[in-house]
């Protein structure tokens, strides 16, 4: 509860002026930075003002569209030890109707500071054939794994996709201490030359001008500077310098494949691939036709909320273990010894 | 599609469930809901239809709304994927009953969870023929479907009194028109019809307009139907005459206003004058009538007011002057066999027709009554109902009954096996303890709430969750309450000259000519 006595004015006045100089800051050059636990930058010495942007035309598009997500949850913390649950799904969508649906069952894991060493290790080289080059800490194990699950699982609907076919990915092309470098390029020359489409696209980007704001709005803005009134794409990424650094397996775009929506996104193409960007993202945009989700390509909405492990399934989850930790004659007061945070007990008192 | 969803919750009073997209559900559909684990088929009834969408987020429908408005303006072209996936109905029901050993139960438990819920077939509905009768009215409706399942009331249930409520148009004379034809055909009981709107002989003014068709178009209705009638008709009829000895004091009573002098003068004469009072008063002078009180007990203007309204009733075209003669003896003899009665007053005044109707209810009322004491010719009298149209201005007051014989007949009619068909279009104005006698109810669409609440309350099953349904009725749809029913049947009404189609011909044999001697009353 805020404290009504207390002025915040000079707090306020002291962001505002902070999110003001960054909206007025004219950036020299772009950088695009890579996830937050690496230290890279792809820095591209470009103006925002030298961006140029491209009307998606309208496509015609008769093949399948395949989309991969994962989902992950914990649902016990032992503060010793975490349990978590993930999955990862694909769905294949033609003519604007889905005709296949996959989520694999859920998979458990106990992560602990010791075993968290082999878990990560494990899984690593089951999808890439190589151990990790660092073990994560014990709170971004089981988005590893989920991680580990959605590429295991593209790279298997490589193998039954048909040539023209578009496999659409949340997230982006660039290679992470997650995901090796060699991997990325197996992958992503596996699709180019099975002439599969292969783009990522990302929900939250990370990409940033100047003093780390948000290209994401600038561009946007940008855009609306210009008065394009129709959806558009620009490229950010470079490719010569793109094939230079080896962690960039994708051209990065970003695009607004509905003029109505409020939304951009960044999106990463193959850059190994021929398609033109027109026709790719002709697809991208008649895929976001959905009024739910304007301007988000529905077949990754879709994965996604098959995939994900909702609010209630972790009750449920959490319900079925206590249950059967009972019956393995585990005390319900050792149980909340082990689980029960006071925060729960604060929240649900406040919530009452 | 028979697969209609799922059961998710709720509780003993309300069910609720899950459909698909493309279900097109409506209220008043009912569903049968398969228990396999405790091998029971509950019966549900939709009362309302409600939007559902697999979305966590509570504001998604809202927003996508506003994404498709925006679209709209802006031209743009969109489509809802997978619509059939992500949107569906959710059925409110309240649970009828359930079947349990070929036994229908009330409902006092649950379908177990996440019940299949499906349309019920024909078959599904075998169970209510042990509640239903030979008085066939409609086909069984659930929601906006007709279902091939004839409904019949049991014409036994006559004398506890029925009523037929509805807004104009709703269906009411073609609901009344079925249900005296099946009475025909049955021929096992009686019905009085009186009519002041001349509709039901022939289909009156409809008859040419929409090719309407009345009672004497049907096929049985030579041995079957009588028609008494102050107004000359097309067809076979008698005229409608009554002795003015048949008026009691009460009914006139009832019909015109007496102040308290003016009715004790009234029982006066009629005391000297027994059972002639009416014509004597008729043709007896004022001063004559002073003498009869020499002890000045009345006013003259008292007497005059009396004198001058017995000469008035005594000049109604439908009073035979000849006291020994009326056509009441003969509908009771029409009624004992088992025939439909119309009496048509569609010519006659409000008054006029008020005070016909309660001579001739009075008249079956007391022969009916008069049977009673020999268990024999009780047992022959055919269960009688007799049919007042706009009831509400006979059934309006309280504490009458005394000089209102339809109160009366709604007190005491079930025990001499002499029931009351009220038909009105605002149940609202029947006093409350009168309409409780009321055992079958057929409910139409009714547009007026209060009309609506006062129905609830008198109906013999709950109907409390069915306002709505009610309200969305269409004509000839309509709710049958009944205690002999396990709860409130949706019928939709035959269309009575569509039925008329399908009516069985009279065999050669059993045809008679139509008894009408005109000469009889000239």
């Amino acid at each position: 509860m805020l404290e009504l006595r207390q002025n915040f004015d000079s707090d306020l006045e002291r962001i505002t002026n902070f999110i003001q100089e960054a909206l007025q800051q004219v950036p020299a050059h772009l950088e695009i930075d890579s996830e937050s636990e690496e230290d890279e930058t792809l820095v591209l010495e470009r103006d925002l003002e030298q961006l140029d942007f491209y009307p998606i035309p309208e496509t015609n598009f008769i093949s399948k569209v395949a989309s991969v997500d994962g989902g992950s949850a914990l649902i016990l913390s032992g503060r010793s030890f975490l349990i978590g649950a993930f999955r990862a799904g694909h769905t294949f969508f033609q003519n604007g109707r889905r005709i296949k649906e996959e989520v694999q069952p859920l998979q458990f894991a106990i992560i602990t500071k010791s075993n968290k060493e082999e878990l990560h290790a494990g899984a690593h080289l089951d999808l890439t054939g190589q151990p990790p080059s660092q073990t994560p800490e014990m709170d971004k194990i089981l988005d590893r794994l989920r991680l580990f699950a959605e590429w295991k699982l593209t790279d298997r609907l490589l193998n039954n996709l048909q040539p023209g076919d578009l496999l659409l990915l949340d997230g982006s092309l660039r290679a992470t201490v997650a995901i090796p470098d060699n991997y990325l390029e197996q992958i992503t020359r596996k699709a180019a030359e099975r002439g599969i489409i292969l783009a990522g696209i990302s929900k939250s980007t990370t990409l940033y001008w100047g003093d780390k704001s948000p290209l994401l709005p600038a561009v946007v803005k940008r855009a609306q500077e210009l008065k394009i009134n129709q959806p558009w794409f620009s490229k950010i990424g470079d490719l010569k310098r793109e094939l230079k650094q080896s962690h960039w397996f994708g051209t990065v775009f970003i695009a607004k494949f509905k003029q109505a929506s409020d939304f951009a996104f960044r999106v990463d193409l193959n850059r190994l691939q021929n398609e033109n960007e027109d026709y790719i993202f002709g697809i991208l945009s008649d895929l976001s036709a959905d009024p739910a989700f304007l301007g988000y390509p529905y077949p990754l909405a879709a994965i996604h909320n098959l995939v994900r492990i909702s609010p209630a399934e972790i009750e449920d989850l959490r319900y079925r273990l206590q249950r059967a930790a009972l019956q393995k004659g585990i005390s319900e007061s050792d149980w909340d010894l082990l689980f029960k945070d006071f925060h729960l007990i604060l929240n649900a008192d406040l919530n009452r | 599609m028979d697969y209609q969803g799922r059961i998710f919750g709720r509780s003993i009073t309300e069910i609720y469930f899950r459909t698909f997209y493309e279900t097109d559900l409506h209220l008043g559909d009912i569903l049968v809901a398969a228990d396999a684990e405790h091998n029971l088929t509950f019966y549900l009834r939709v009362v309302e239809v409600s939007y559902g969408t697999e979305s966590s987020d509570p504001n998604w429908p809202e927003r996508t709304a506003g994404n498709m408005m925006l679209l709209d303006r802006q031209k743009e072209s969109y489509q809802l994927q997978e619509r059939e996936r992500r949107l569906y109905k959710i059925g409110k029901c309240v649970p009828l009953g359930y079947i349990k050993s070929g036994l229908f139960k009330k409902p006092k438990t649950i379908p177990e969870h996440f019940s299949k819920i499906s349309e019920p077939s024909a078959r599904d509905f075998e169970f209510l023929k042990q509640y239903l009768g030979d008085i066939e009215i409609g086909k069984l409706r659930s929601g906006e479907k007709v279902v091939e399942f004839n409904l019949g009331l049991k014409g036994e249930m006559f004398p506890y009194h029925v009523g037929i409520f509805a807004t104009t148009g709703m269906g009411k004379s073609n609901l009344m028109k079925v249900l005296a034809a099946s009475a025909m055909e049955s021929g096992k009981y009686a019905l009085l019809i009186l009519d002041p709107h001349g509709e039901y002989y022939d289909g009156g003014g409809e008859r040419s307009k929409r090719n309407a068709r009345g009672l004497i178009d049907h096929p049985l209705a030579q041995d079957r139907l009588r028609v008494y009638s102050s107004r000359k008709l097309a067809g076979p009829h008698n005229f409608l005459r009554i002795s003015p000895r048949e008026i009691e004091i009460k009914d006139i009573r009832h019909i015109y206003g007496f102040t308290q002098p003016q009715i004790e003068a009234l029982y006066a004469l009629s005391h000297h004058y027994r059972d002639k009072w009416l014509e004597s008063l008729s043709k007896a002078g004022l001063p004559e009538l002073m003498m009869l009180f020499p002890n000045r007990s009345y006013f003259e203007s008292t007497l005059a007011v009396i004198q001058r309204r017995a000469d008035q009733i005594m000049r109604l075209p439908f009073i035979h002057q000849d006291p020994h003669l009326s056509i009441t003896n003969n509908i009771l003899q029409d009624l004992s066999s088992g025939k439909t009665v119309l009496v048509d007053t569609s010519n006659m005044s409000e008054q006029e027709e008020l005070l016909v109707s309660a001579v001739l209810a009075r008249a079956v009322f007391n022969h009916n009554k008069s049977k009673y004491q020999s268990p024999d010719d009780f047992g022959r009298i055919p269960p009688t109902l007799i049919v007042m149209e706009e009831a509400q201005r006979v059934l309006s007051q309280r504490g009458d009954s005394d000089i209102n014989i339809f109160a009366q007949i709604s007190r005491e009619g079930r025990k001499f096996k002499t029931g009351l068909c009220a038909i009105t279009q605002q149940p609202k104005l029947i006093d409350e303890e009168l309409l409780s006698q009321f055992n079958t109810l057929f409910i139409l669409g009714l547009a007026d709430e209060r009309d609506r609440t006062i129905v609830k309350s008198s109906a013999k099953q709950d109907i409390s969750a069915l306002l709505t349904e009610i309200q969305m009725l269409e004509a000839g749809e309509a709710l049958v309450t009944s205690p002999a029913t396990p709860f409130a049947i949706p019928v939709k009404v035959h269309l009575y000259e569509e039925w008329l189609k399908s009516r069985p011909q009279l065999s050669e044999e059993r045809k008679v000519k139509l008894e009408v001697d005109e000469k009889f009353y000239s």
